[in-house]
């Protein structure tokens, strides 16, 4: 929350051309979905289609900008949630019967369809795509109460029924009745086939449509991971993106393994404080913020520290993008992947004149949070584009 | 300065007597201790509407996230770690993502040595000399404040009782630390006292990455109640898994569930009401502790969730495994070992500690009457 509309906006229109919008709103009515960025800090909803608002009930401006997380409700299986968790962070597709409320509080059971879509060029994540379809009830129910809130995990089920049989058995003698103590709540619903064709059939028209309006400004979207980026660029996998939104701080990811060490990833606040648009830094090598008086002892410094991996702390003076200078307290360090080799360089901007934040931590304890914070989110990842290395053992 | 609350009375281990006596010889090691303080707002109850359903990380590193990972940060870059754990390989296992990790460095010892260094013999309180002589090692203080909202104070005077936080020169992550329960005024650490406020440390540093762990090996554990914590920012390989669920309510939405195709029997207990949580994961490792079960906890979903591993006794020879091997993570010190490492390999370790269907199911009856009672 708290990203401006134009960024929203901007999400889709500076990847699908400004007449996205309008192509997004002809596509039947009740074709109920969601775009997401999760790029933009909190992973918000850029975009509902005008079924979705319907079905759910909330207003345009209620939905965009937030967090999907506000459809969920005290009986949506918290599992389920992880799942869809995972399914971003490794960045595949993914389907699951989902209960969800809509603004008034009423629960309703969707079927939910995940697709990521890929930048073809930086073969990175740039929206993920959410269907909706909403599943009736049967006539027919199975009569088999549930574990409050979900399912039991369609893999085994027999093994599961005859767990709870089993159950039912033991003498736990505080209960009156132990099959249904506690575990009352929605029956969960299955998806049928016609339900999941509609999602099917429906996520076809909308990713087709974002890849045809991506030629428009040649950053061309696909649905299947590129097999390999176009050199030059970076892969900053969605997950680490959502995980570095989190930190509030200006900072920079730089890229040792690629020519002059350009800038992969530019925090908000990195952006705020130089004054520069996010396009203007990415792919260059952070020395464009030095000016005629800056240090050149301190470049040479940061040179040695990045040479010997090591972590070092210069007083540099900046300048901004509107020629104003400011002493930087910049601290810069190697980190680290999960394979233990340098994946990124991290570069933490305190601007001298900064004060304390409001809880009174010291602009040198807020950086060093930051780098702390770069580290964990770094070291989950391994050289592969967003998946985990797997052994063969 | 900020009074506390004293919360006597609610367990059997207080003991006027005791009290009066360590007064007297000056057993309270933290008194005259200066050091920074971090005091925990009033309430407890994790409010703002469903903050665990989500779909990303948490919005905003939060004041207690930033502390520790600083101040850890601090410490690596000083080079007061006995290793860059961040340059330690790691590699995944199979589909249930098995983690191993390769450190020749590891010291295997350290917990013992650090028990040995930290506690006194007779009984669970920090040394004197260990606070005097491991003054770096101590980031701050976390207790229990008054006040609407959680502060911060530079250097004060330790409070009567609270969570001495410590690094972990020999970390299994990044961000190893220490969390030490003391009390000036009570001589034994309690284990069910000790988790309210641990929980309530793992809700204010409010990161799905912060993993808390307790490992209960013996009745000398007891006399010295201390936690871990790192950051893993995957999940840990157990917490992955489906689970099946044998316990809820409608009130306070206590879940217990059995985590299903794991070597490990384990069970999950999960709420919104941390107060509620701690207060019976306290009462089930206490009644544990006293029927000499061993057994870890994880704690993870910042506080909401509570994994509990027990395990079988081994004989003098056999180890114990650590909480984060219960969840699947395990480190070689010798390279062969891990390259040779398979799934199957630790998969049959982890099924060499676990209690067999009978053990689990008289555990999980107790588990379950206890929740019954308090929930």
């Amino acid at each position: 929350m708290g990203s401006s509309e134009e960024r929203l906006l901007e999400s889709l229109t500076s990847r699908y051309s400004e007449w996205i919008m309008e192509a997004l709103g002809d596509l039947s009515h009740d074709l109920n979905f969601l775009i997401t960025d999760p790029c933009i800090a909190g992973h918000p909803i850029v975009f509902a289609s005008r079924g979705f608002l319907t079905m759910s009930g909330f207003s345009r401006e209620e939905v965009v900008g937030r967090n999907g997380r506000i459809f969920q409700g005290p009986e949506t299986d918290r599992r389920s949630v992880m799942e869809i968790r995972e399914a971003i962070r490794e960045e595949r597709t993914m389907q699951i019967s989902l209960l969800n409320y809509r603004k008034d509080g009423t629960p309703h059971w969707i079927l939910f369809r995940l697709y990521p879509v890929f930048g073809r060029d930086d073969a990175r994540v740039v929206h993920f795509v959410a269907v909706q379809v909403p599943i009736p009830r049967r006539r027919s129910s199975s009569g088999r109460q549930v574990a409050r809130g979900g399912s039991l995990f369609g893999a085994c089920r027999n093994e599961v029924r005859s767990d709870l049989e089993f159950r039912c058995c033991l003498p736990f003698d505080s209960y009156e009745d132990s099959d249904n103590r506690g575990l009352k709540g929605e029956e969960m619903r299955e998806a049928g086939d016609s339900e999941k064709q509609k999602a099917i059939d429906g996520a076809a028209e909308i990713l087709s449509k974002l890849m045809q309006y991506s030629k428009l400004t040649g950053r061309v979207v696909c649905v299947k991971r590129p097999t390999s980026p176009q050199p030059g660029f970076s892969h900053i996998s969605s997950s680490l993106c959502t995980s570095l939104g989190r930190i509030k701080q200006s900072f920079v990811l730089t890229d040792p393994h690629l020519f002059d060490m350009p800038i992969v990833y530019a925090s908000d606040a990195f952006l705020s404080l130089t004054g520069y648009g996010r396009d203007e830094v990415l792919g260059r090598n952070c020395r464009f913020l030095g000016g005629p008086r800056t240090d050149v002892d301190a470049l040479k410094q940061i040179n040695e520290s990045i040479l010997a991996e090591k972590a070092c702390t210069v007083r540099i003076l900046n300048y901004r993008k509107d020629g104003t200078s400011f002493w930087n307290l910049l601290h810069i360090s190697p980190v680290r992947n999960s394979t233990g080799k340098i994946a990124f360089y991290v570069g933490v901007q305190v601007d001298e004149g900064a004060k304390n934040d409001v809880h009174g931590l010291s602009p040198a304890v807020r950086q060093l949070g930051a780098v702390g914070a770069v580290k964990v989110a770094v070291r989950s990842l391994s050289s592969c584009a967003g998946s985990s290395s797997r052994s063969s053992s | 300065m900020v009074s506390l609350t004293r919360r006597e009375g609610d367990y059997p281990f207080v003991n006027q007597n005791a009290i009066q006596e360590q007064l007297k010889s000056c057993e309270a090691p933290l008194r005259g201790f200066e050091t920074l303080v971090y005091l925990v707002c009033a309430s407890m109850q994790r409010n703002g509407a469903y903050d665990e359903f989500e779909f990303t990380a948490d919005d905003e590193q939060s004041l207690l996230d930033t502390l520790i990972l600083s101040q850890w940060e601090d410490r690596a870059w000083k080079g007061q770690l006995s290793f860059d754990v961040t340059s330690c390989e790691t590699k995944i296992l199979g589909g249930k993502n098995l983690t191993a990790q390769l450190n020749e460095e590891w010291n295997s010892y350290f917990l013992k040595e650090f028990e040995r260094k930290a506690f006194q013999p007779s009984g669970g309180i920090i040394k004197p000399s260990y606070l005097e002589n491991n003054i770096e090692d101590i980031f701050f203080c976390v207790a229990r404040g008054e006040m609407e909202k959680s502060v911060f104070f530079p250097i004060t005077e330790a409070p009567q009782d609270g969570i001495l936080i410590i690094v972990n020169i020999n970390p299994v992550e990044y961000g190893h630390i220490f969390l030490v329960p003391y009390c000036n005024y009570q001589r034994t650490q309690c284990i069910a006292r000790a988790i309210q406020l641990i929980t309530n440390t793992a809700s204010e540093v409010n990161n799905s990455s912060f993993r808390m762990f307790y490992d209960y090996f013996s009745a000398m554990n007891a006399d010295r109640t201390y936690f871990q914590a790192s950051y893993f920012a995957n999940p840990l390989p157990v917490e992955l898994l489906p689970t099946i669920p044998i316990f809820g309510t409608s009130t306070d939405e206590i879940y217990i569930q059995e985590v299903s195709d794991y070597p490990l029997n384990t069970l999950v207990f999960t709420s919104k009401n941390l107060k509620k949580l701690a207060d019976i994961m306290g009462e089930i490792c206490w009644t544990l502790q006293h029927l000499n079960t061993v057994f870890n906890l994880l704690i993870s979903d910042c506080g909401t969730k509570m994994y509990l591993f027990p395990q079988v006794h081994l004989p003098v020879t056999g180890r114990h495994l650590h909480t984060w091997e219960c969840g699947g993570y395990f480190v070689y010190s010798r390279s062969s070992d891990f390259s040779d490492v398979c799934e199957l390999e630790i998969t049959q370790r982890l099924a060499s500690v676990s209690l067999d269907t009978k053990g689990f199911q008289s555990l999980k009856k107790r588990c379950l009457g206890i929740t019954d009672k308090l929930a």
